[in-house]
């Protein structure tokens, strides 16, 4: 149903405005989908081990983003390098968010847990307004960006940068899913994920676990922030966007779903770019209300995702 | 379940609610005193509370012959009250588990059977003393002491129903680093070749019984010397409660791990153990060797039905 809906949407388009700027259109939602699903990424890590969705994962994302801009500008640290000291920094400060304001509270509290994560979301926004201020940045992209950097495809131009950040996301899937599927903290992670009592009972340390997934997700969240900041400029709010893209990425690739969130990204990314693109009503503002569609339908006519794992619980 | 059952919970409630009251009046008692309570000094108490109840009524703790043994013991629980939150559910417990040993803990539902087996693992907060090969676990957490030998297979049996089988299995080994662990995961596909072939399906997908084969085998993994089990028959078809507790005894035997079993099922536990232990509303009602249960005709009425 939805595929035979997509499909005439599709020939509609490419009949209204061309081959050429469909295609145009399809590249550029698509490259914006996997930077959704690389914070939607994020997002699911940490729900995966504590249940809770941390509402300040792009605000910390924004701060690691800032310092990576810092360690480029400042210190005069070549820009990947600059990258990665941004996502070690944000991994280290995570961790330590965990241990003193996450762990202290009851993990089965989802509430109060999610009430430490939005005033997480206002005190990071406060800091980088304090220390970076409010003018808007340019952020250097670690990928040729000149005019004429482009693969052409029927007319419409995928550009390096994109394909670059389509890369760098495949990458961090392939190495996310490596830790997971092979690695010590991969194993506890999944099992905390599944039973936490359970994994207490096999000598698994919640806390530490819990700790790790904040970590890697914050480094996950720092590098998307480092890729999107060159095209959106580089503020205090320039995350929230992307946050509010992301959440709606993970709500439809199910929340607990690693490839789902990916996927939810791309089909978030398609349809605002589509939906905004060829609905003239709709017109390049809406792109928020697109996502905030996507989250209403979903959570009211598949709660459990694409991808996702249905939860019914066994009496 | 008879009524002579009922019957005695009732009565055994009623005691505890005695004996509860006995402890907030010796705790205002002992207010003056040192904050490091002597362990001679809890037992008094104890004696005293015990002394306290209903004069000669069923619940004042009945040792049949076997039932006591002090020294070398691997687990040693003395004087234990369990809580949650700020409700006491194990009101004093005594019991030693010897090593290589199986000890049966019988009871009625809410008897705090499950209480005290998550005492031993830490999972709930306790009062008293509980040694494990000569060392106190008391205030240690689970994570201590799982790495001590302490494993644990709970009711439900835990299955991580989202990893597959043989990531259950090995996620038992979690705790170890050394090169036997392939072997030992081999061993488990041996003793249980159901599991085998059913390796790389997730541990949810699996039958009631495949799933308390996959619990043993996940709970054995870590090369524990005392082994929890919490009514490993429940929901089970008779033969294959039989068959798991034939692996059980075999592997134990080997092994020489202690057991501390959790069962419903007297007769089939009985038969396996070489002690038991009967709660009663959070306290040891009877205790002794497992043949003396079995024909002492309080239990026999009460848990064998006959």
């Amino acid at each position: 149903m939805v595929g035979a809906l997509l499909a005439a949407f599709s020939v509609y388009a490419v009949i209204d405005g061309g081959l050429t700027l469909y295609l145009q259109r399809v590249i550029d939602g698509a490259t914006n989908g996997v930077l959704y699903g690389m914070v939607a990424l994020a997002l699911v890590l940490v729900f995966k081990a504590t249940g809770v969705i941390n509402f300040a994962q792009g605000a910390m994302a924004m701060v690691g983003t800032f310092l990576a801009f810092t360690a480029f500008d400042k210190w005069g640290l070549p820009l990947i390098v600059a990258i990665i000291v941004g996502m070690a920094i944000s991994a280290v400060a995570a961790a330590g968010i965990e241990r003193t304001l996450i762990r202290p509270f009851d993990p089965s509290n989802h509430l109060a847990i999610t009430i430490v994560t939005l005033a997480l979301y206002l005190a990071f926004n406060a800091l980088a307004a304090l220390l970076w201020g409010f003018d808007p940045r340019g952020f250097p992209s670690l990928f040729p960006t000149g005019s004429g950097d482009y693969l052409s495809i029927a007319g419409a131009r995928l550009y390096y940068t994109n394909l670059g950040t389509a890369l760098f996301v495949g990458l961090v899937v392939l190495v996310l899913h490596l830790v997971l599927s092979r690695a010590r903290l991969g194993l506890a992670f999944r099992c905390v994920a599944t039973n936490v009592e359970s994994s207490r009972l096999l000598g698994i340390h919640i806390g530490r676990t819990v700790q790790g997934s904040w970590a890697i997700a914050a480094a996950v969240g720092t590098l998307a922030g480092c890729l999107a900041a060159p095209t959106t400029y580089l503020d205090p709010t320039f995350m929230d966007k992307i946050l509010v893209y992301a959440f709606a990425a993970a709500t439809l690739g199910g929340l607990d779903s690693i490839a789902g969130a990916l996927v939810g990204g791309v089909v978030v990314g398609l349809s605002i770019a589509l939906l905004t693109g060829y609905i003239p009503v709709l017109g390049g503002q809406f792109a928020l209300g697109c996502a905030f569609f996507v989250i209403i339908a979903v959570l009211q006519f598949k709660p459990s995702g694409l991808l996702g794992r249905r939860t019914q619980d066994r009496v | 379940m008879s009524e002579l059952a009922s019957e005695s919970m009732r009565q055994g409630e009623l005691a505890s609610e005695s004996m509860r009251q006995g402890e907030l009046a010796s705790e205002s008692m002992s207010q003056g005193e040192l904050a490091s309570e002597s362990m001679s000094q809890g037992e008094l108490a104890s004696e005293s509370m015990r002394q306290g109840e209903l004069p000669g009524e069923s619940v004042t703790q009945r040792e049949l012959p076997g039932g006591s043994r002090t020294h070398g013991a691997l687990l040693e629980l003395r004087d234990v009250h369990a809580y949650y939150g700020d409700v006491e559910c194990l009101h004093g417990i005594d019991l030693t588990v010897d090593q290589g040993e199986v000890v049966v803990v019988l009871g009625a539902n809410g008897a705090g059977k499950t209480t005290l087996l998550r005492s031993i693992c830490r999972l709930v907060r306790t009062k008293g003393d509980i040694t494990f090969g000569g060392k106190q676990i008391g205030g240690k957490s689970t994570y201590d002491v799982v790495r001590r030998g302490v494993s644990m297979v709970p009711q439900g049996r835990g299955t991580l129903v989202d990893l597959s089988v043989d990531d259950n299995i090995r996620a038992g080994g979690y705790i170890r680093r050394d090169k036997e662990v392939e072997a030992d995961v081999r061993y488990w596909y041996d003793v249980f070749p159901r599991l085998a072939e059913r390796k790389s399906t997730s541990g949810g997908s699996l039958s009631g019984g495949e799933q308390q084969m996959l619990a043993i085998a996940r709970a054995l993994m870590s090369r524990p010397t005392l082994l929890l089990l919490d009514e490993p028959s429940l929901g089970l078809a008779p033969i294959v409660v039989r068959q798991l507790f034939d692996v059980l005894a075999r592997v134990c035997a080997e092994r020489s791990v202690a057991m501390v079993v959790v069962e419903q099922n007297a007769a089939l536990a009985l038969d396996m153990a070489q002690r038991g232990y009967v709660l009663e509303a959070g306290t040891v009602a009877v205790t002794g060797a497992a043949d003396r249960l079995r024909n002492d005709e309080s239990v026999r009425r009460a848990y064998l039905g006959y």
